[in-house]
């Protein structure tokens, strides 16, 4: 008999109708964000100039729910939502472990990835408070893809900076960002003062999020009065949205009465892992459930997890933007350029860098040739092709069936395959 | 003092001998017949969770060399009876070479608490310490909070009996982001009960907000950036502004 990978119970669960914040729930209150001490003007007030009022608002909420708008809400089912929930059965085959490997596939949304979930919010709160222009950053494309679309559902166009090193290898993406009437603009670039001094120095700069995200800060302000900067991850209103991917999670395995014992995810800013995880912390701190061992898994190029400090840095290269605690190899730090390129990021999340702290998740660093690796089994396994990103939490996934196979124990793992690869042919060539 | 029936009790906040020991003594003396608590800050080198605005006054003062502890010595005769609460960070108060928690407690005749606003972020491990301290002195503990703080560490605070919980409204004092105070103010309140004092801060510069956030339940409200700004102005100006937040609270 052919063992159906998907599971049926998916159909019945809904897109859920409130977003979960977590810092009511954290072992220890979240530092707040800083001026740095030499200051002359205040960071913290500029961001009434570059983000919506909402999404401020939802940053320093102190309630755990936030509603999820009607409008937001029916986009969510339009784009994909609920994902499905799939059990790997094949892959296990393959490995011969014992243990049940599932992955919530956000693949499946109409950009390719997790980013749409707060892609729609962000753009939709912009629209409402009548901004014209989005602007953001990106690296491999996902990010810059999902608000290019969900900039054009609601009309407003995107102006989005990409690290150079993807804008060459993601040519895909660049197209496709394109077609929903994005102005894509290859980062370091001659149209800010961060980009002009970056290549006056080094003209083949690769490029990183921390200067990507510098220039998209300029670019708004220059005109704050119709222009909004849209972060793709790192913020904690970000992982709000993202929540959305464990939420629905929690109604899956319940439905089919069963519960992870770990979730797996990569972290580029944290928002795809935290997504998934914090609604599971939730159910653990209410009394509902075990606490899942939580993996953070990030490209051991950019260790700032493994081999970062956790610290006050800035979340962008050139100190534009407030600063926040987090691990972090330091925000002058060069990433380099790896086809993973959602990974190329200096920092991590506020609320996951402290869960690390406490030890609440755990880390873990890959190269690229093993990540490379997994990828293609999983491929070969399931029919599934996983962005180069979500094939680190693949690659855990499979370290940890492996290690429960060695020590005959069945337990159950949930990694969040929080995009296909599809577009990113450059990984998969090597 | 009797500051007549009002709607909620008001602070200012102003870092100890500024901006210089004679007009510090001058100002609190002459505006203790408008507010309810002074909230005296302790200049810092690091005073992270403030605003450039506060933060140029602090680094100014330590650069100046000004010996604030005797000018903490000699203000009792201007605070006029009016409670105090010292606020200072962990590291000059506590610090391991630092013995002004113990200075500025045995120094102020009506200190009633003295607020570390970074004790719960950075130094939660020492918060019996600090209790410990207090009880020394016979003076309260107060605790500071965010919208950042996890509902059952808020909710733990009151059985600590503080004189208020302060709820510091905005990412840092004199930032004005479009946040929902009304709101923030509520959940604290819901957290920490009814039976201790919520105190708020952090951009509050209006006498309409003032009103408005004390009506939303909170019962202290500190006024810090705004009168600072004023005081560089000019006393009158500064004071001018103190008694029109007393009169929206009558």
């Amino acid at each position: 008999m052919v063992q159906h990978s998907r599971i049926d119970e998916n159909t019945d669960i809904e897109v859920p109708r409130y977003w979960y914040n977590i810092a009511p729930d954290l072992p220890k209150p979240l530092p707040p964000p800083i001026d740095p001490l030499d200051a002359d003007i205040s960071l913290i007030n500029r961001l009434r100039e570059l983000l919506p009022s909402e999404l401020i608002d939802q940053e320093f909420t102190f309630e755990r729910y936030i509603g999820i708008p009607k409008e937001v809400r029916e986009l969510y089912i339009e784009i994909g939502r609920p994902t499905p929930l799939v059990r790997a059965y094949k892959l296990e085959k393959s490995l011969g472990t014992p243990a049940k490997i599932y992955y919530k596939f956000e693949g499946v949304l109409a950009s390719g990835s997790h980013k749409l979930n707060t892609a729609i919010p962000q753009a939709y709160y912009s629209y409402r408070e009548g901004y014209s222009e989005l602007v953001t950053e990106t690296g491999a494309g996902q990010w810059g893809l999902a608000l290019s679309i969900a900039g054009s559902l609601f009309g407003v166009p995107s102006t989005v900076f990409m690290t150079r090193s993807s804008y060459i290898s993601k040519v895909k993406r660049v197209e496709l960002m394109r077609k929903h009437g994005a102005t894509v603009i290859p980062s370091p670039s001659n149209i800010t003062r961060v980009g002009r001094g970056i290549l006056e120095d080094e003209p083949d700069h690769p490029g990183s999020l921390g200067i990507a995200i510098s220039e998209a800060v300029e670019w708004v302000m220059e005109k704050p009065e119709s222009r909004r900067y849209l972060p793709g991850s790192v913020m904690e209103y970000v992982i709000l949205h993202q929540t959305v991917i464990g939420l629905e999670a929690i109604e899956q395995f319940r439905a089919i009465g069963e519960y992870p014992d770990k979730i797996i995810g990569c972290v580029g800013g944290g928002s795809n892992l935290s997504g998934l995880a914090y609604p599971f912390y939730r159910e653990y701190v209410e009394g509902r459930a075990k606490l899942p061992e939580i993996i953070a898994v990030e490209s051991s190029l950019i260790p700032k997890a493994s081999r970062g400090e956790y610290r006050y840095e800035h979340p962008d290269a050139y100190g534009a933007l407030p600063m926040i605690k987090m691990y972090t190899v330091g925000r002058h730090y060069k990433p380099p350029a790896i086809k993973a390129a959602g990974l190329r990021f200096h920092g991590l999340a506020s609320s996951l860098s402290l869960l690390i702290r406490e030890g609440l998740v755990r880390v873990r660093a890959y190269d690229p040739d093993s990540v490379r690796e997994a990828a293609e089994l999983f491929y070969r396994s399931e029919g599934v092709l996983p962005a180069p990103e979500s094939s680190h939490a693949v690659l855990a996934a499979i370290d940890e069936a492996l290690e429960a196979k060695r020590r005959g124990e069945g337990i159950t793992i949930l990694i969040n395959l929080s995009g296909h690869g599809l577009y990113d042919e450059d990984f998969f060539r090597g | 003092m009797d500051l007549g029936s009002r709607d909620g009790e008001l602070g200012i906040y102003i870092p100890i001998a500024y901006p210089n020991p004679e007009t510090f003594r001058h100002v609190l003396g002459e505006s203790s017949q408008y507010v309810d608590i002074f909230e005296l800050g302790v200049p810092s080198k690091k005073p992270i969770y403030d605003g450039p605005y506060i933060r140029r006054i602090h680094r100014s003062l330590v650069s100046s060399g000004v010996d604030y502890l005797s000018v903490a010595r000699s203000m009792n005769r201007s605070l006029d009876g009016v409670d105090v609460a010292v606020l200072g960070y962990y590291r000059d108060l506590l610090g391991d070479r630092s013995g002004l928690f113990d200075e500025l407690a045995s120094t102020i005749d009506s200190l009633r608490c003295i607020l570390i606003p970074d004790l719960l972020i950075e130094y939660t491990d020492h918060l019996e310490n600090y209790i410990d301290k207090s009880s020394t002195y016979g003076i309260e503990t107060c605790f500071f909070i965010s919208s950042k703080f996890p509902y059952r560490l808020v909710s733990g605070l009151a059985k600590y009996r503080p004189y208020f919980i302060y709820l510091g409204l905005q990412a840092s004092t004199g930032s004005d982001l479009p946040i929902h105070l009304v709101r923030n103010i509520g959940v604290a309140r819901k957290l920490i009960g009814e039976g201790v004092k919520l105190a708020i801060g952090f951009g509050i510069n209006k006498p309409e907000k003032l009103r408005k956030l004390l009506a939303s339940g909170a019962d202290i409200a500190f006024i810090g950036t705004e009168f600072l700004r004023r005081l560089s102005q000019g006393i009158d100006y500064a004071l001018g502004f103190i008694r029109s937040m007393y009169e929206a609270l009558r």
